[in-house]
């Protein structure tokens, strides 16, 4: 579900994201083993990031190679305990995510992730993220799905719901006080990458006929139209302006608290208003300024 | 339910009962789920008879035909763009909206039960910045059915259906903080800038 929040490329400012994409990555190699890497999303750095330049701590860089960059040192940032839950949040929500396809896939998959799930690795046994409250609402998300539920919103705003309050448990771990706002913009980021998620499933879901609920909330769409290809079209021009008005009121709340950000503010305005629209235009089959320049990273 | 039962029934809500039990008829031949062979597809159409059922029960249910037009009408007639039908003043309910306090304006305004054309565009705005998007532009629809020439209620459904709702909404917020003693000072300091330059708009300082 995560990782559609990708940086625009040769953005000179996004030299931030970049450190500490690196440093959580780096984080989770150390805490979690070096199979834990690969659980790192563009989505939980740009949290990381959030909550760093909330939390009034400085941003420390140390030069470093890697097994990805094994020859140029880059810039990365010097992990502290900010990093250290935000790697502990990814591993809570690829076990979840993995617990999910668990229940959704069939056969070969199903074995896969069954296997994953019991692999005595690290960051399999130790969960240091882990609240009931997040639990029954992953429970709660899980159910209105097998209802096949037809209403995005009520199943968006859930997983809003969740990285809202994963905010707040995180901040309260690391005793930051965040402006309110900050947890009103994570609920509404929640809430655009589960409908993105949707809308870019939703071709494959249809084919599969697996849930979505986006084929739930336009039952007639369906039922008139024949062509696969056309009912997406039809689907994503339909809904498309849900999207739109969520880009809209991530900008809105982010204005609202933008001043609390300091000197991470233009690095974090870029994503806000460069990376996000690109994302949804991609998703809807549009092209962006952005995109049109090839310049975003995939 | 969460769909308006006169879009789903494809109907105006002035509609008589014949009208409305004729286009109950068409969608019912339309999507009865014996005319789709496939499981999935078989299972849609039965989800939407549901929905066509339950638009249809609350439609006859809720005094449409003449009744409902009659009070409809009713409404229409009374509306103004600053008082309410009902008589209720909202100046209160807006403050908490501006002042972010949905749930507090949302627990008022479920407390009222004469429900006009202002209680359902600042439910909509309520609800679309609770989340709740389908909900507020189904309430947006219904305040214009209610009062259709009232240009609030008509930028705010044209900017919830072209995505543009927050911030036309914080463009407003800040125009209304620009006081007339913000742009007097303005004027005034450029004014004294200016003078050097031979520049004297304000001949007085």
């Amino acid at each position: 579900m995560f990782g559609y929040i990708r940086p625009v490329r040769n953005d000179c400012e996004n030299y931030l994201f970049k450190a500490q994409y690196c440093g959580l990555c780096k984080t989770l190699g150390k805490r979690y083993g070096q199979f834990s890497r690969l659980f790192l999303s563009y989505d939980i750095s740009l949290l990381t990031l959030l909550w760093h330049a909330l939390s009034g701590k400085n941003f420390v860089y140390k030069y470093e190679t890697c097994i990805m960059h094994p020859v140029n040192k880059r810039r990365v940032k010097r992990p502290n305990e900010i990093d250290q839950t935000a790697a502990d949040v990814s591993v809570y929500f690829v076990k979840k995510k993995i617990e999910d396809n668990i229940r959704d896939e069939r056969w070969f998959k199903k074995l896969l992730y069954q296997g994953l799930n019991k692999i005595p690795m690290k960051w399999n046994r130790e969960t240091l993220f882990k609240y009931d409250d997040l639990d029954n609402l992953f429970y709660q998300l899980e159910r209105m799905e097998e209802l096949k539920k037809p209403e995005i919103d009520e199943l968006s705003n859930c997983f809003g719901t969740i990285l809202k309050k994963t905010t707040r448990y995180a901040s309260r771990q690391l005793y930051i006080k965040l402006p309110d706002e900050t947890e009103q913009f994570t609920f509404f980021l929640g809430k655009l990458i589960y409908t993105l998620d949707a809308f870019e499933d939703l071709e494959r879901d249809l084919k599969k006929w697996h849930y979505n609920p986006l084929i739930f909330e336009n039952k007639e769409v369906i039922l008139s139209v024949g062509k696969t290809e056309e009912v997406v079209k039809k689907i994503k021009d339909k809904e498309k302006w849900r999207l739109y008005l969520l880009l809209d009121h991530l900008e809105y709340i982010y204005s609202l608290f933008n001043d609390c950000l300091g000197v991470y503010r233009s690095e974090i305005d870029g994503i806000i208003s460069k990376s996000l629209p690109a994302m949804v235009y991609r998703v809807l089959g549009q092209k962006s300024n952005c995109q049109k320049k090839g310049v975003l990273h995939e | 339910m969460n769909k308006d039962p006169y879009k789903v029934l494809n109907i105006k809500p002035g509609a008589t009962k014949k009208e409305i039990k004729e286009a109950y008829n068409r969608l019912v031949k339309k999507y009865h789920p014996d005319y789709y062979k496939e499981k999935h597809m078989k299972e849609l159409a039965e989800q939407k008879m549901k929905e066509i059922n339950e638009a249809y029960d609350y439609v006859i249910n809720n005094g449409v035909s003449r009744q409902g037009y009659q009070e409809d009408s009713y409404q229409k007639n009374n509306s103004r763009s600053t008082s309410s039908s009902s008589g209720y003043d909202y100046t209160y309910i807006r403050r908490l909206i501006q002042a972010g306090r949905f749930s507090e304006a949302r627990n008022i305004l479920e407390d009222i039960s004469v429900r006009d054309a202002e209680w359902f565009y600042l439910m909509g705005v309520i609800e679309i910045s609770s989340g709740n998007y389908n909900q507020g532009r189904i309430n947006f629809e219904k305040a214009l059915r209610l009062d259709p020439e009232n240009s609030e209620y008509q930028a705010a459904y044209r900017q919830t259906v072209n995505g543009y709702f927050f911030s036309r909404r914080a463009g407003h917020a800040r125009t209304d903080t620009e006081t007339c003693c913000q742009v007097c000072s303005t004027l005034w300091c450029l004014d004294c800038c200016c003078e050097g330059s031979g520049g004297d708009f304000i001949t007085c300082c």
